[in-house]
């Protein structure tokens, strides 16, 4: 008997495995784990979109004289990473009221999801920390600041890119962020977490179509720190230790400058680097909060803002226009390009979204104008590529991979798009002559319980046995 | 054969027969830190697999000098053999994360699990010469199961210079095989509870030096081993450990370590009971041994009885027998200590697996000995006074007691469920 | 008896713990699983109650040299851990990089006894204590050896990504074996063997038709000397090198339903017997005044060999696609045990220090056939096992296809 207690002990180590004890133990002895949630009152914050539960995290009321600061985590932590920041931006004069954080995912390290499947958490976030001062103060809220960490620079970077809400951040601060991949992620290295992996691998498609159009669209301004070194921050070693730069943004390799170690955890939330965050925040002139974004509005083959004042920043081609683009009362459209711009008003500082305008070189044929693509909406067990088409073969064709519904300023489709990981990818294709086609929504998935269910025990025997997959996905895999 | 080098005889046989491992691998490398093994990890599920092995030729005595296992009395060569299997987990995480609970509320928490099973047995004359005390060589079997649980303390950061520190306690609960006619046991039978101080550091971001200073605490063994050869009352003991690793890449690391380990204070036996399990004794075949000189190869008994041994009972075929019985003590040793050197390398497989190789090397010790006056009677069991008595040093045997002076290897797996 | 088996093989079931000597081929033993994780137990009840003996003849009892029956009734249980994984892929290192490899863990508990005329002769507290007979023992359980294999698929698993048939593969296996099994040296029967050692086999896998699976392999193991032979060293001190096989097929019924036949064996070489202490077969000594006792002639004795070759069937079913059920009928079909001759000297006075004054040594004679324990006893009964796998899932399964190789 003692003999099989021993036996039994040793496996029962080996079980220990599989369990965490915050997450399973503590709701087993009846105990909700403890979450931080110092809201104002009143306040309801969003709900996660990978967990269905409120999100975690602070923020404040009350007066605000500046811009709204909102703190997006990295990945396996969550909001209350950023409290340290808050300390001492309140140091700084930032009022409560404008320091927010909220935490996405999964808050743990069992689960893991692509930064695709948290963008529209982070919508959320936005929408909620805006809704909220607005509905707080009286006065709507049309620009934030971000400072984003880690996994949340490239996360908040495809946030803006899919829901083409460049013209919503003011300023952007994206510190040791893996803009052009981790060497945890790539592929000697990396772990389980395959969805962040597969987008952050170095050179990565995903990596490549967050960079399609340019490093730093729309009328944000961009800030990036990082270690530099390749010692200080482990994710970055050589030759990573400058990924986290992004061509045209004021890039500020901290520890390369400074001569300091900093490590990863430290770069965004220490004194010196936050004074230097702060410092560059505040060169941004503020928005008017009362006033009303400018707008684009097309005037035959010439693009212009609907303000007299506003000034629309445009490119030719498939390059996004930002900040460094030079400004111009009217853009004229030339014959079978396609002009991207946005319009920004320097007198409120408040900009549009992003557009995209062409015009015909020659008829079109009339007709329904459609779009499809080469892989049907289904599971697979490896990443894909989906090519498509468009019925007119001169419309361009906007996608988004967030499940929000494109529009011209929308990704565009300039090569196949990589699906690594559980997507909605909706496509629209835009006629030179402004008609649109019907979203064309696939959704995709590259499944680990397809992998299982294709490979488990009896079809590896019998493979004419049907797949046990109930397209169920687990969470965080 | 004059008295100096009939006690030896005695002590070097009786060393020969007494020898053991157990204790030194688990108190010695198992603990031992590897790279980054007080820094503060990720939080999530870790599981660990290490094999240990080691051939010891050689422990220490008393005086802290080596001793060859099997000298004089049987050829060199032979030794103590011991692989050691480990399954740890360890989980790191926060249970009182975003509460208000002041300091637990953001210092990360820990605990690790250890349960073992092993192979320690001694091998060739030495095995045989255990059967003479009608022991056994050594046992197979779990070992010992460990309990840690701890808490990281606040990370500081001084220039290149990072640093944290941690405090945890480990309870030994002894419930690995102990077989009480063993030379060599996986299992201890006796708790443990080991609290402990740890520090980690990173400079430059390259080298990375783990710490600790440690405090067992162990219970008594009311059941020793192999004749009452293991301590019945164990010394507590400390230790101070550090480790220094190198980071070639972000796939290759290279570590120096070393440890340190002793008693305060004696281990006591209390309960000796070792001795031949056939007697009586030849005398003449004894007295051939002792007094008359022979070599000590030459020893068919292999027991050194001395002077003391009246010279009539050599010579006198007709008395042909008497019988030897150890008291039972108390004894005390002069407590042990034990230094080792590791060095090892380490290779990070995808981020998430580290596979480890390394070389632990003692390099000073002292086992226990202890003085064991063994009666010697013309009766079995000593019913009848003693006609005299000899001293013979034993060693101490086990976990508490011996030391080795021999290297180990060790070679781990290290993997992490859920890496981020 | 009955109710013992019951509840070993639900102990199995639940806890999955521990292995016994010859374990059964397992369905798929050669397949290249798919990258996963998978966990199989086995439990197994063996009455070991006949034996073949040293001249390959079946003989009702473990211990052909001793009048009455003897029996070592043993029952088991494994846990078998089972990892497939590519290895250093993106590395597109030689060999290693362009196919499936394996690591494996083995580890039982096991619960031995001796009965009858063996024990019996364990129980005699009247032997010769110089022969150290007095302090044997009947019962031994406790963990088993720690097996520890590693492997490669030579062939067929190269395109396992895209595969969903697996045709053919070829496995090379190595392993060795830790001695960390309870062994107790006075015991006749016991779970570990306190010996290491190492094999490598190849493995084949085919699917000759459709629902068949074909697993057949070979190897060799390699002992190393055991330093505490057991039961006064009638056990091998160093076990004979043995060449081992199986073969197995297995045919789909129906859905889930799979039967099988299996055949397998080993030839062990020469056993070698370091200085036996006894022979539970001896002759008392003579009757002389002052009275006599005898021993064995210290030495270095071998047997012939041992070897054994069983058939059995299988049946499998599959319990939802994750779980695979077994039972295995495994029956000897002909073997050998180790015996060898020892010889004995007699002593006069009993317990005299050979070489002592007054002590009188003569050629005692040859005991015949004394039974080698240990692995020496090749076992002519049935053994049944209930095995259980489960596929736990993925691991690191598919690669970035796209991604820029750095």
């Amino acid at each position: 008997m003692k003999n099989a207690f021993r036996f039994s002990t040793l496996l029962g180590i080996a079980l220990l495995s599989a369990c965490a004890p915050r997450e399973i133990l503590l709701p087993k002895l009846g105990i909700a784990p403890y979450r931080l949630a110092d809201f104002p009152p009143g306040y309801t914050p969003p709900l996660s979109y990978e967990t269905g539960q409120p999100m975690p995290g602070f923020g404040g009321s009350g007066a605000l004289d500046h811009t709204p600061v909102i703190f997006i985590h990295g990945n396996t932590v969550s909001a209350r990473y950023w409290l340290p920041a808050r300390r001492y931006f309140k140091t700084k004069g930032f009022s409560d009221a404008g320091l927010w954080a909220l935490g996405y995912g999964w808050d743990n390290v069992r689960y893991f999801d692509s930064a695709d499947l948290s963008v529209p958490s982070v919508e959320r976030i936005v929408s909620s920390v805006m809704q909220q001062i607005a509905k707080d103060t009286g006065k709507p809220v049309d620009q934030v600041d971000i400072i984003s960490h880690s996994l949340g620079v490239t996360l908040t970077r495809q946030w803006m890119k899919q829901t083409n809400s460049w013209h919503k951040v003011r300023n952007f601060i994206g510190v040791c962020g893996a803009n052009d991949g981790v060497w945890t992620a790539d592929l000697y290295s990396r772990g389980q977490n395959r969805g962040v992996a597969f987008e952050l691998a170095p050179g990565s498609p995903w990596l490549q179509q967050l960079r399609d159009g340019g490093d730093t669209p729309g009328p944000t301004r961009y800030m990036t720190l990082y270690d530099g070194t390749g010692r200080g921050d482990v994710l970055f070693p050589k030759p990573y230790e400058n990924s986290s730069a992004m061509e045209g943004a004021t890039n500020l390799a901290f520890n390369v400058v400074n001569n300091t170690w900093l490590d990863h955890l430290e770069l965004p939330r220490v004194p010196e680097t936050m004074d230097a965050m702060i410092e560059w925040l505040k060169q941004a002139p503020e928005p008017l909060r009362s006033a009303t974004p400018p707008a684009l509005v097309r005037k035959g083959d010439v693009v212009q803002a609907d303000q007299p004042e506003a000034k629309v920043h445009c490119e030719i081609g498939a390059r996004y226009p930002d900040a460094r683009t030079a400004a111009t009362t009217a853009m004229p459209l030339a014959a079978g390009v396609l002009t991207t711009c946005f319009a920004r008003n320097d007198s409120t500082h408040l900009a549009s979204p992003m557009a995209r305008f062409k015009r015909a070189d020659k008829p079109l044929a009339p007709g329904k104008l459609t779009v499809t693509a080469d892989r049907m909406a289904n599971a697979y067990e490896n990443p894909i590529s989906v090519a498509l088409t468009a019925s007119e073969p001169e419309a361009f064709i906007v996608y988004t991979t967030s499940g929000s519904k494109p529009n011209s300023g929308s990704p565009l489709y300039t090569a196949p798009v990589y699906v690594a990981g559980p997507l909605r990818l909706t496509a629209m294709a835009i006629a030179p002559d402004g008609r649109q086609s019907a979203p064309l929504v696939l959704d995709y998935d590259v499944s680990l319980e397809l992998i299982e269910a294709q490979h488990t025990l009896q079809r590896q025997f019998d493979s004419s046995e049907p797949e046990d997959y109930e397209g169920k996905r687990k969470k965080g895999r | 054969m004059t008295t100096t080098k009939a006690y030896a005889a005695m002590r070097t046989l009786l060393a020969t027969l007494l020898l053991s491992f157990a204790a030194s691998a688990n108190a010695g490398i198992v603990f031992t830190p590897h790279v980054s093994e007080y820094g503060i990890l990720p939080a999530g599920m870790y599981a660990e697999y290490t094999l240990i092995g080691t051939e010891i030729e050689a422990i220490y005595d008393k005086n802290g000098d080596k001793v060859r296992l099997g000298a004089p009395f049987v050829p060199v060569g032979d030794s103590t053999d011991a692989v050691l299997g480990l399954f740890k987990a360890l989980w790191v995480g926060n249970v009182f994360r975003d509460s208000d609970i002041p300091y637990l509320n953001n210092h990360a928490q820990f605990c690790r699990a250890i349960g073992s099973v092993g192979y320690q047995q001694n091998t060739g004359a030495i095995a045989n010469r255990v059967r003479l005390f009608n022991q056994r060589p050594g046992s197979n079997g779990f070992g010992d199961l460990f309990g840690l649980c701890g808490i990281y303390g606040s990370e500081h950061r001084l220039g290149p210079i990072k640093a944290n520190g941690l405090f945890a306690t480990t309870v030994k609960f002894p419930i690995g095989r102990y077989d009480t006619r063993a030379a060599l046991n996986t299992g201890t039978n006796y708790w443990s509870v080991i609290p402990q101080l740890a520090f980690h550091a990173e400079v430059y971001g390259r080298f990375y030096i783990d710490g600790t200073v440690a405090y067992q605490y162990n219970g008594d063994n009311d059941k020793p081993a192999f004749g009452g050869l293991t301590p019945t009352r164990i010394a507590d003991l400390y230790n101070a450990e550090i480790n220094v690793a190198y980071k070639f890449s972000e796939h290759w690391f290279a570590d120096v370590g070393y440890s340190f380990r002793e008693t305060l204070g004696p281990n006591k036996y209390d309960k000796v009971t070792i001795n031949f399990e056939d007697q009586p004794l030849s005398p003449q075949s004894a007295c051939d041994n002792t007094n008359n000189g022979i070599s000590n190869t030459g020893n068919m008994l292999g027991i050194a009885l001395g002077p003391t041994v009246p010279q009539q009972l050599c010579d006198n075929p007709g008395t042909d027998q008497f019988y030897l019985n150890p008291r039972a003590g108390p004894y005390a040793d002069n407590g042990v200590m034990g230094t080792l050197l590791t060095a090892g390398v380490s290779y990070v497989y995808r981020a998430s697996t580290v596979v480890q190789a390394r070389v632990a090397k003692p390099i000073a010790g002292r086992g226990s000995q202890i003085d064991v006056v063994f009666d010697v009677c013309a009766t079995e069991g000593c019913t009848t006074p003693p006609t005299s008595q000899v001293t013979s040093r034993l060693f101490g045997v086990q976990e508490a007691a011996a030391v080795s002076a021999s290297p180990y290897f060790e070679l781990r797996l290290v993997h992490l469920f859920w890496a981020p | 008896m009955r109710r013992t088996r019951i509840y070993w093989s639900a102990l199995a079931l639940v806890a999955s713990p521990v292995w016994a000597g010859d374990a059964v081929p397992q369905l798929g033993r050669n397949l290249p699983l798919y990258p996963a994780f998978y966990a199989e137990a086995t439990a197994s009840v063996d009455s070991r109650d006949k034996v073949f003996d040293a001249a390959g003849k079946e003989r009702d009892t473990a211990q052909p040299s001793l009048p009455g029956k003897t029996s070592f009734p043993e029952q088991c249980a494994e846990a078998n851990l089972i990892w497939t994984f590519p290895m250093f892929e993106a590395a597109k290192v030689p060999f290693f990089a362009s196919r499936l490899h394996t690591a494996r863990i083995h580890l039982g508990y096991a619960q031995t006894k001796t009965k009858g005329a063996l024990a019996d002769f364990a129980r005699d507290t009247s032997d010769d204590s110089r022969t150290q007979a007095d302090s044997l023992e009947t019962k031994s359980s406790g963990v088993s050896d720690l097996t520890l294999e590693f492997g490669s698929w030579l062939a067929g698993s190269g395109n396992w990504r895209e595969r969903k048939d697996t045709p053919y593969a070829l496995l090379l296996l190595n392993g060795v074996t830790l001695p960390t099994g309870i062994y107790g040296r006075d015991t006749p029967a016991n779970p570990g063997r306190n010996t290491t050692s190492f094999h490598s086999q190849l493995g084949l896998y085919a699917r000759p038709w459709a629902g068949a699976h074909l697993d057949a392999g070979a190897g060799y193991r390699v002992y190393l000397k055991n330093q505490d032979a057991a039961f006064g060293l009638l056990a091998p001190a160093n076990q004979g090198n043995d060449f081992f096989w199986d073969v197995s097929l297995a045919q789909r019924l129906a859905p889930s339903l799979y039967v099988g036949a299996f055949a397998d064996g080993r030839i062990g070489e020469k056993n070698a017997y370091e200085n036996p202490r006894f022979a539970p077969n001896a002759a008392p000594p003579p009757t002389t005044t002052p009275p006599s006792d005898n021993y064995p002639r210290p030495g270095l004795y071998y047997d012939d060999g041992t070897r054994l070759t069983r058939v059995g069937a299988s049946a499998y079913g599959f319990i939802g696609q994750r779980w695979k059920l077994g039972l295995h009928y495994a029956m000897p079909l002909s073997g050998k045990s180790g015996e060898f001759d020892l010889p004995y000297n007699n002593r006069q006075p009993a317990g005299c220090t050979v070489g002592a004054t007054g002590c009188m040594v003569t050629d005692g004679g040859t005991v015949q056939n004394v039974d080698g324990q240990g692995p020496a006893r090749v076992f002519a009964s049935a053994q049944f096992t209930l095995s259980l796998q489960f596929n736990f899932g993925q691991g690191d399964s598919y690669t970035c296809i796209g991604c820029r190789q750095q």
